[in-house]
């Protein structure tokens, strides 16, 4: 209980150093927010005038309580290029999103953990080599280039799935998933390899262990020990290797929303930095990575439950 | 059996195994693209820029055998120009990340305490960013130039290389070497560089070449999304974000910077694996 | 009566690159029904592999040749699922680790109640019921508890217990144990010893006991084989075996172990030259002709294994050979005695804690205003602690795991700082030292370490490790430094070509001789060794312990001799001091502490040391079998909780100090002075 705590207060400290830093550095630039509006008619007068109307010409401090003050109420600014309120923009653009992320997830924990134990458990025979070496190439290339194969080869000459854009509930079921298939299957197959690549290491691993040699002795055949006893032990890395995923996933949904032009939150980021558009910038930086830590935290806990150390660190006698 | 190596003590003296011919190879088709990439300039059939507007949107050929792009510029010349791009890039990037992060990792290990815990939780706000978003925040800032990508690049990489750096320096603390040292009263500097550090760089090697190749992915993802390098230089990621309106009709402008980005990249990857291996053969059996 | 257990011709070779590696070469043995048959060796002679290849368990890199019978069949024509059936079924084994042994991640119950359900198919609650059962018969206080425990929560010796549980549950006719006690303190062992003693009588099951520990394979066996270079050499029932051993290596072996008694500063250990002949690379002839000083050309001709006077032998001049050669008294050099009176090295109520989790870990959540606090965990290593080490002096200092000798053996080195109190080294407390002066001190004072491989820089050749110190501490030129070199290796008994070798090509033992060396090359007066030889195998480290003495009385060197390992220090040492948990229990000159040992666990300590010549010794082993381990008082005195002599409530509330017998034998006890039964 304590340990969960502890883990949420470090979590909460993290998000505020984080907000700093961004408002830090964003705040830093010669030219500001009132540069890019103004434009060309920038002069000093009016730029002076539109940072008081901005707010923008109050101490640092003040500027970062305020805008923070105004995230925790989900009010995330006004959009200098868009002129609009930035809120009703992020959530939709995160939803779709996490229609994305959310299926790769899943299919990555999924393909990489049967991929990882199957090779563990045919160590150094064919399956192994053969997975180990697709392990290389998926990690290898990135994603917007499998994208572009992707493309190429499902919608360009199969024309079975479209190539951009996005499509809603309301436009019927199989339209929003085929928009989807492309940019998750792209997603996975890169995405993949990091979890089997643990899966496989830590299972053999753990198959090689002491407690695991006591099974055997102990008459236990051979697919009840990996069952039982190693993968209980061997699933606590992966655990860890898919938080760190996450990372990946964030930078690969930037990516493959720009190969797919599908209107998520990615795009919403490139769009935002490539005009300038710092208040939107700031904001979509902040969700992401907010929803990044509090991932992290999850799998933080999710270790810390199913690793007997963390959950029981008391001693007996 | 798990430990049955320890059971006979065997005490050959002779020097390490050799490298496994996947990882020679692997270094041989790496030399051989570092190569190609130094020389671009001469061997290149045409200079990176040069339209052939007549000729555009060709496929591959006697004349352009890659293919020529929108602006009618071979493809291959290109590509073979734009390896000197992402390799610098990736080197720069992993030099600035090793300068600062091998300090970092090792200060943290040998000192611990609170200078330990200020550096870890430094660089835990650090980690806490994905890192393509760290760096798009930083290049958000600064003005648009190669080295300057190069840089953030190597600063979002410093937690990940810091973090090895300070692991591997815990372990060797507990070796009593370092105890004996101290009881020769032996200065900081000496056990820092001369019992620490050769003991050190192995892993260091290793980790660089794994950041190397994440360079150079970093690089070509950032150049596609358009921050970093910028038209009309020749560079992967740049090509391939062309390439990507002009797939059903060209689709040779992605696949040859494409296959050619990466090979670069698992060849990295196997050298750092191999090399992994190599030096640390009881760990790495897995 | 058929043999339970009957190996013929057994031969395991490893497939390696280089070389293949012949692990055990020839053994022939029988275990009848009932019997306790112990299996001898160092490292490298193959006795673990034997155990492999009973339980199939070697691994696709192996070769086996030879038969395996067990209750007539051979269980190498058996098929897969029928041998896997016998294993936990009628096979139990316990192995070396319980640490590593137990999945972390499975309670202690669901471990024990494994076989049950797997080979008597008990229903899960039932298995649980007869694992609670079976962890009360191992003397197990609190069974539920612990059988819901991970193993992270439990200690050494009861992990061992479960596991030993998790091997009889089903009531197998043959029990295999794998060095089952080497990595348990000798309290603790001196109780699984006599647990499994216990099983023994009530189950009437057949022990095959590995051990590298002659004590402890006397207490439970009644034959002893004796291995070397994956053969067996001797065979024979143990009491005999032990008190008239015929094979060479045999004789070799038992002279060379420390008894457990004042060694004085004239003996030497007799020792076996040499080392094991490496498994790659075997000569025909006897495996041991090059280090028997029995050696004859005949000995090169194949040995076989015959029977001669109720033993079975492989020397064919077994009845004429004589004891081992006994090592020639030494006349010491150096006067123990200090030249000024003052003592070399002095601790005063020395202390030291440390903080258990820290940074995150440490904030604890309080009810007053600021609502956390930093309070990290306290563990006293080091309880205000006052010995004395004259010059020229030994010190020897005894303890168990948990104990702090080594903490302390830092302390006087100043290579951790004291919490309280203060070390003084010829009358200087350590921490006023500071620039030339604490130079001077490092050179005066070294450290030696248990495990030679990680105290030598890995990457360094054996010469430039040695060099260092000289170039540290001398100012000498580049020919004169290579010269001291050699006369350092020479010093430890190496030849001079080892400069250039490095740590990798070195064995244990030679590796030791290295960092003695180093110790040596600052001319010091002082060296704390921490567990020199507790990681070498008996017939080296009786060659250590030799050149230890003699650098000894060659330099007029004082040692702070620290070893969990009675008889090695009662070789050595002076004077001993016993630790408890950060205290000292005892101290007084060598042939107090053994002979006329006053503090409970002193004795207790005395008592647990497995015997060769005494077999009742094991059994009994001071505290019940059911006493708790561990105590968390934080006052009175530290040993109370498994005291079997405590007095009542002045135990728990005072702290004893420590109060002299004799003019040389003090202890620190609330009991009274009278001898105690």
């Amino acid at each position: 209980m304590i340990y969960v705590a502890k883990r949420l207060g470090y979590i909460a400290a993290i998000l505020v150093a984080m907000s700093l830093l961004v408002f830090l550095v964003t705040h830093a630039l010669p030219e500001n927010t009132a540069g890019v509006i103004l434009g060309e008619y920038a002069t000093p007068e009016t730029r002076a005038a539109l940072e008081h109307k901005l707010g923008l010409d109050l101490p640092i401090s003040v500027q970062y309580l305020r805008w923070a003050a105004g995230f925790l109420h989900g009010d995330f600014g006004q959009s200098v290029i868009l002129e609009q309120p930035i809120t009703p923009i992020l959530w939709p653009a995160l939803g779709r999103s996490a229609l994305i992320a959310i299926p790769t997830l899943l299919l990555v924990s999924v393909v990489g953990i049967s991929i990882g134990v199957a090779a563990a458990v045919q160590h150094d025979r064919t399956f192994d080599r053969i997975a180990t070496i697709s392990t290389y190439v998926a990690v290898s290339v990135p994603e917007f280039f499998w994208g572009l194969l992707f493309i190429l080869v499902f919608s360009s000459y199969f024309k079975w799935l479209p190539t951009s854009g996005a499509a809603s509930l309301g436009d019927g079921v199989w339209p929003m998933l085929s928009h989807l298939i492309l940019p998750v299957a792209t997603l996975t197959f890169g995405l993949q390899a990091h979890v089997s690549r643990m899966t496989r290491s830590s299972t053999v691993e753990a198959l090689r262990s002491d407690y695991v040699r006591a099974a055997r002795a102990r008459g236990m055949a051979e697919r009840t020990v990996i069952l039982r006893h190693a993968l209980r032990n061997a699933m606590l890395p992966t655990i860890t290797v898919l938080a760190q995923d996450l990372g990946f996933l964030i930078g690969g949904i930037v990516a493959v929303e720009t190969v797919f032009a599908y209107p998520g939150i990615g795009r919403l980021l490139v769009y935002s930095i490539s005009r300038h558009d710092l208040p939107l910038m700031e904001a979509v930086i902040l969700v992401v990575t907010a929803i990044y830590c509090i991932a992290n935290l999850a799998a933080d806990l999710l270790y810390g439950w199913f690793n007997p150390r963390i959950r029981y660190g008391r001693s007996l006698d | 059996m798990a430990d049955r190596l320890t059971e006979i003590e065997e005490v050959v003296p002779t020097r390490r195994r050799g490298l496994p011919p996947g990882v020679i190879l692997a270094a041989g088709v790496l030399a051989t693209i570092v190569l190609a990439a130094t020389l671009s300039r001469w061997l290149a059939p045409f200079p990176a820029d040069q339209m052939h507007i007549k000729e555009r949107l060709t496929g591959p050929s006697l004349t352009y055998w890659a293919g020529t792009d929108e602006y009618g510029r071979d493809v291959f010349s290109r590509t073979l120009i734009g390896a000197q791009l992402s390799l610098l890039l990736g080197f720069v990037a992993t030099a600035i990340a090793l300068l600062l992060a091998v300090p970092l990792g090792l200060a943290a290990g040998y000192c611990r305490g609170w200078v330990d815990e200020l550096t870890m939780r430094g660089l835990d706000v650090v980690m806490s960013f994905p890192s393509l978003l760290f760096v798009l925040l930083i290049l958000s800032v600064l003005p648009v130039s190669p080295m300057l990508t190069a840089a953030a690049i190597g600063v979002v990489f410093v937690p990940h290389v810091a973090r090895v750096a300070r692991s591997v320096t815990l372990g060797l603390m507990s070796d009593d070497f370092i105890v004996a040292a101290h009881a020769r009263g032996e200065r900081l500097s000496y056990i820092l560089f001369r019992e620490l550090l050769p003991n050190l760089w192995p892993f260091i090697v290793v980790e660089g070449s794994l950041r190397f190749a994440f360079a150079i992915l970093l690089g070509a993802v950032l150049s596609f999304l358009g921050f970093g390098v910028q038209p009309p230089a020749a560079d992967w990621g740049l090509m391939l974000s062309n390439a990507r309106d002009f797939v059903d009709d060209a689709p040779w402008m992605a696949i040859v910077p494409g296959i050619a980005m990466s090979l670069t990249v698992i060849a990295v990857s196997l050298l750092g694996e191999g090399l992994r291996q190599h030096l640390d053969p009881a760990a790495a059996q897995s | 009566m058929a043999a339970l257990l009957e190996l013929h011709h057994l031969a395991v070779t490893y497939a390696n690159a280089a070389a293949p590696l012949r692990a055990v070469r020839d053994v022939s043995l029988a275990l009848a029904p009932g019997r306790a048959l112990g299996l001898v060796g160092e490292s490298g002679s193959g006795k673990s592999t034997i155990a492999g290849a009973i339980l199939d368990l070697l691994g696709p890199g192996s070769d086996i040749a030879g038969k395996i019978v067990f209750e007539g069949d051979d269980l190498r024509k058996l098929a897969a699922h029928q041998r896997r059936r016998l294993l936990g079924r009628r096979i139990g084994t316990v192995f070396q680790d319980p640490f590593t042994a137990l999945n972390p991640s499975m309670t202690i119950g669901s471990h024990v109640a494994e076989p049950l359900v797997l080979h008597l198919s008990l229903s899960r609650r039932a298995a649980l019921e007869r694992a609670c059962e079976l962890l009360a018969d191992m003397h197990i206080l609190r069974p539920r508890e612990v059988a819901a425990a991970y193993p992270h929560e439990l200690s050494g010796g009861m992990r061992q217990r479960a596991l030993i549980a998790a091997a009889i549950a089903c009531e197998p006719s043959l029990l295999i144990l794998d060095e089952p006690t080497t990595a348990l303190d000798v309290t603790v062992e001196a109780r699984i010893l006599a647990l499994l003693a216990e099983l023994r009588h009530r189950k009437s099951a057949s022990l095959l006991f590995i051990s590298h520990n002659l004590g402890v394979v006397r207490a439970i066996c009644d034959d002893i084989a004796v291995l070397y270079a994956g053969e067996i050499v001797e065979f024979g029932p143990a009491a005999d075996l032990l008190l008239r051993p015929r094979h060479p290596y045999t004789k070799g072996l038992l002279a060379s172990l420390p008894p457990l008694a004042p060694g004085g500063r004239h003996t030497r250990l007799p020792s076996i030259g040499g080392q094991p002949p490496s498994a790659a690379r075997y000569e025909p002839g006897c495996a041991f002709r090059a280090r028997c000083p029995f050696a004859e050309p005949r000995c090169e001709e194949t040995q076989v294994l015959r029977a001669f006077d109720g033993r079975r032998l492989r020397c064919w001049k077994a009845e004429r050979v004589q004891d081992w050669p006994k090592v020639a008294s030494v006349v010491p050099r150096v006067s123990v005695m200090a030249q000024n009176g003052e003592p070399l090295l002095r601790t005063v109520e020395i202390g030291r804690s440390f903080r258990t989790g820290s940074g995150l870990a440490a904030l604890r959540f309080s009810r007053r205003l600021p609502f956390i606090r930093y309070a990290p965990n306290h563990l006293v290593a080091v309880d205000r602690l006052s010995l004395s080490i004259e010059s020229g002096e030994v010190l020897g200092l005894v303890g168990e795991s948990g104990s702090g000798k080594s903490t302390l053996g830092r302390l006087a080195l100043r290579l951790l700082n004291r919490s309280t109190g203060k070390v003084e080294f010829d009358g200087t407390d350590l921490m006023e030292l500071a620039g030339s002066p604490l130079r001077r001190f490092r050179g005066e004072a070294q450290i030696i370490f248990q495990n030679a491989g990680s105290s030598l820089n890995p990457r360094l050749s054996v010469g430039t490790t040695l060099e260092r110190p000289v170039s540290l501490f001398e100012n000498l030129g580049p020919q004169e430094r290579r010269r001291r070199v050699l006369q350092l290796l020479e010093m430890v008994r190496l030849p001079s070509a080892f400069r250039e070798r490095y740590p990798h090509q070195l064995s244990g033992g030679e590796k030791q001789r290295v960092a003695i060396a180093r110790a040596l090359a600052t001319r010091p007066r002082f060296i704390v060794c921490d567990e020199p030889v507790s990681a070498l195998d008996v017939s080296v480290q009786a060659a250590i312990v030799n050149l230890l003495a003699d650098l000894r009385d060659e330099f007029g060197l004082a040692y702070l001799f620290i070893s969990h390992d009675l008889a090695v220090v009662a070789q050595l040492s002076d004077r001993i001091a016993v630790m408890y948990r950060g205290n000292l229990c005892e101290t007084g000159s060598t042939a107090d502490v053994l002979m006329r040992a006053f503090h409970p666990y002193t004795r207790m300590l005395l008592a647990s040391v497995p015997g060769i010549a005494d077999k009742s010794r094991a059994a009994t082993a001071g505290a019940p079998l059911n006493a708790p381990m561990h105590d968390h008082s934080r006052t009175g005195c530290v040993f109370q909780a498994r005291c079997p002599h405590k007095i009542g409530s002045i135990c728990e509330t005072t702290r004893p100090l420590l109060r002299p017998l004799s003019p040389t034998h003090s202890i620190a006890c609330h009991l009274d002075a009278s001898p105690v039964q």
